[in-house]
């Protein structure tokens, strides 16, 4: 992974509220999710990335020069701000083909790159009706396309899919799956994890202004193997097997939420895996479905966060 | 899990276009949100009515062999009977509806995310802003002037140029004061009321202060703080005196109006405020475009 962008040190206040702390990150090509909860300094640290603001401490670099009040770095970047505000009177098309416009575009460029970034993310129909008859996922989307309308070698975007309906998320994931095959960089925010988990494995996890993991999910959930891993066994005899699993030295705890089915915690989900087919063949019990609930970003999120008191 | 497929290309310079018209583009987003306003478009042609009635007394009295005045067309500009008001009505709407706008809508997050600097939104937005204004303002006062021109013969063609050149240069001067005072009340405010009130605390209570209270009080100092008053007094010098520049300096030594400033200190006080106020909006809005985007 080669870095677009580089954060050294950066620690960034609001009066006397720290929104980041000595953070120091390397923001690669591909697809980077930024998790957090609300108040982690997930925005703060976007807008750090796109030069809205400059680092109170520590250095912020896009390639290789601090995108603050640098056009020759802004004209790189594509930013989706989270807040839903828009020019009410303004039509979606004139609106992005303004945005377009002032990164160079000839107006007549800048409205057919409008268009056809409008038509990809579904407001093709939409498209000429004033931004103030939008719902509010389509205002997402009307933002997307203004994010990308210029073909940004780095996409910021800022909790990108809140307010959209399943439909427009699938549409939304889609142009930016595109977007990663072209070859930007994505750096894409949210405190909902399936909305990041549908795009990348790659994440940051952002708690109080401070990192509190980066890497692959597999990689961060290895970082806190102090906390338990569950797998969830559906079978056909989950009492006897939890009969027999009480007795294994790394399981923690067992849980029958119904007849069929058994969650088991333990410490070692490998040796569990190697070990639940052969108790089943052992106790002739048929096993329906074996599969680790855990192995998603939301668990991992919710262990990392909750030894601080965060609610998920 | 679906995961994107990555090329990985690392760093590369950039290579798109190189250099955007930003002011420009922003300038012309401004004039045509503007003009695309109900309100605004009927202050213009509101402003035509005096300018035509002017301009009709100056054709029958040129014609009538009563020679022209100058003085009323330069009138036209600053008075309450000109088309100073609907040029205020047009710096009103734009005070709500121009920085203002941007920041209730958020906007400011999109263009300075954008290679945008505070000083080409505030040309870009400044321009488009006193153009409108300047529609108003000092489009039908100088159809006037043209008109005088048209009309002058050898000896008066010299008063009438000077007359044109002066409006033209007092009304453009006008027109983006006007348009300044309204950015810097959005800058200021934030909202549409509060943006118009500064506007209004700036150019209105002054200029109606200086028409009641220069025959109250013992000379026209008041006066100094009213963007008409200034502009009328440099106007009068330059052309109902026509002594060309030299009657701002000349107006050291003389007798002003009883209601106006001497020219000379109209000019330092135009030069202040303009200075001040252009000041005091790039201040402000290198401020907010440095403030996250959520100022």
């Amino acid at each position: 992974m080669s870095a677009i962008a580089r954060l050294t040190k950066v620690t960034r206040l609001y009066d006397r509220t720290i929104a980041l702390r000595d953070v120091t990150l390397e923001l690669g090509t591909g697809t980077t999710g930024l998790l957090g909860p609300n108040g982690a300094g997930k925005s703060t640290l976007l807008r750090l990335l796109v030069g809205l603001m400059r680092p109170t401490s520590g250095e912020v670099l896009v390639g290789d020069r601090a995108p603050f009040d640098e056009p020759a770095v802004l004209r790189r970047i594509g930013y989706c701000p989270e807040h839903e505000h828009a020019y009410e009177g303004l039509s979606a098309v004139r609106f992005v083909q303004l945005m377009t416009e002032l990164h160079g575009y000839s107006a007549s460029d800048a409205e057919q790159r409008a268009r056809t970034r409008l038509e990809a993310v579904g407001l093709a129909d939409a498209m000429t009706r004033p931004l103030g008859t939008f719902s509010k996922g389509m205002r997402q989307r009307a933002k997307l396309a203004q994010a990308l309308a210029h073909d940004p070698d780095l996409l910021v975007l800022d909790e990108p899919l809140t307010g959209c309906d399943p439909v427009s998320r699938a549409r939304v994931l889609d142009v930016l799956r595109a977007e990663a095959k072209r070859g930007a960089a994505i750096v894409m925010s949210s405190h909902v994890l399936s909305e990041i988990e549908a795009l990348t494995s790659r994440i940051v996890v952002l708690h109080r202004g401070e990192v509190l993991a980066e890497g692959d999910v597999h990689g961060i959930r290895a970082l806190i193997d102090r906390h338990p891993h569950q797998v969830r066994v559906v079978s056909n005899g989950s009492r006897r097997l939890a009969e027999r699993l009480s007795t294994v030295d790394h399981v923690i705890s067992l849980k029958m939420p119904d007849a069929h089915t058994l969650v088991v915690e333990t410490r070692r989900p490998d040796d569990l895996y190697d070990a639940v087919p052969l108790l089943a063949a052992e106790l002739d019990v048929e096993i329906d479905s074996l599969s680790s609930p855990d192995d998603n970003m939301a668990a991992v999120f919710r262990y990392l966060t909750s030894e601080q008191g965060v609610t998920v | 899990m679906n995961e994107a497929v990555i090329r990985e290309r690392g760093y590369q310079a950039y290579t798109g276009p190189t250099q955007p018209s930003v002011r420009r583009v922003l300038a012309f987003h401004t004039a045509r949100t503007l003009l695309a306003r109900k309100g605004v478009r009927r202050s213009i042609t509101l402003a035509c009515v005096p300018a035509l009635i002017v301009g009709v007394i100056a054709f029958v009295a040129q014609k009538a062999g009563a020679g022209d005045d100058a003085g009323r067309v330069a009138n036209l500009l600053t008075r309450p009977w000109g088309t100073f008001f609907p040029a205020l009505i047009i710096a009103l709407i734009a005070a709500g509806g121009t920085l203002a706008e941007d920041r209730r809508a958020g906007a400011l997050s999109f263009y300075f995310a954008r290679p945008v600097v505070a000083t080409d939104y505030v040309l870009g937005r400044l321009t488009g802003t006193a153009v409108v204004v300047a529609l108003a303002s000092v489009g039908p006062p100088l159809a006037v002037a043209l008109l005088h021109i048209v009309q002058a013969d050898a000896q008066s063609v010299m008063r009438a140029l000077v007359s044109f050149a002066t409006i033209a240069v007092l009304g453009t001067a006008l027109s983006v004061l006007l348009a300044a005072y309204a950015l810097l009340g959005g800058a200021l405010a934030g909202s549409r009321g509060g943006a118009q009130g500064f506007l209004a605390l700036a150019v209105l209570v002054p200029w109606v202060a200086a028409g009641v209270m220069a025959n109250l009080v013992d000379g026209p100092w008041i006066s100094l703080l009213s963007l008409p008053h200034i502009i009328e007094s440099i106007a009068h010098a330059l052309i109902v005196k026509q002594a060309g520049l030299g009657s701002i300096f000349a107006s050291l030594s003389e007798q002003s109006e009883p209601t106006l400033p001497p020219a000379w200190m109209a000019a330092i006080a135009l030069v202040v405020l303009a200075a001040a106020t252009g000041a005091a909006l790039y201040q402000r809005i290198d401020k907010l475009a440095h403030a996250g985007g959520d100022a």
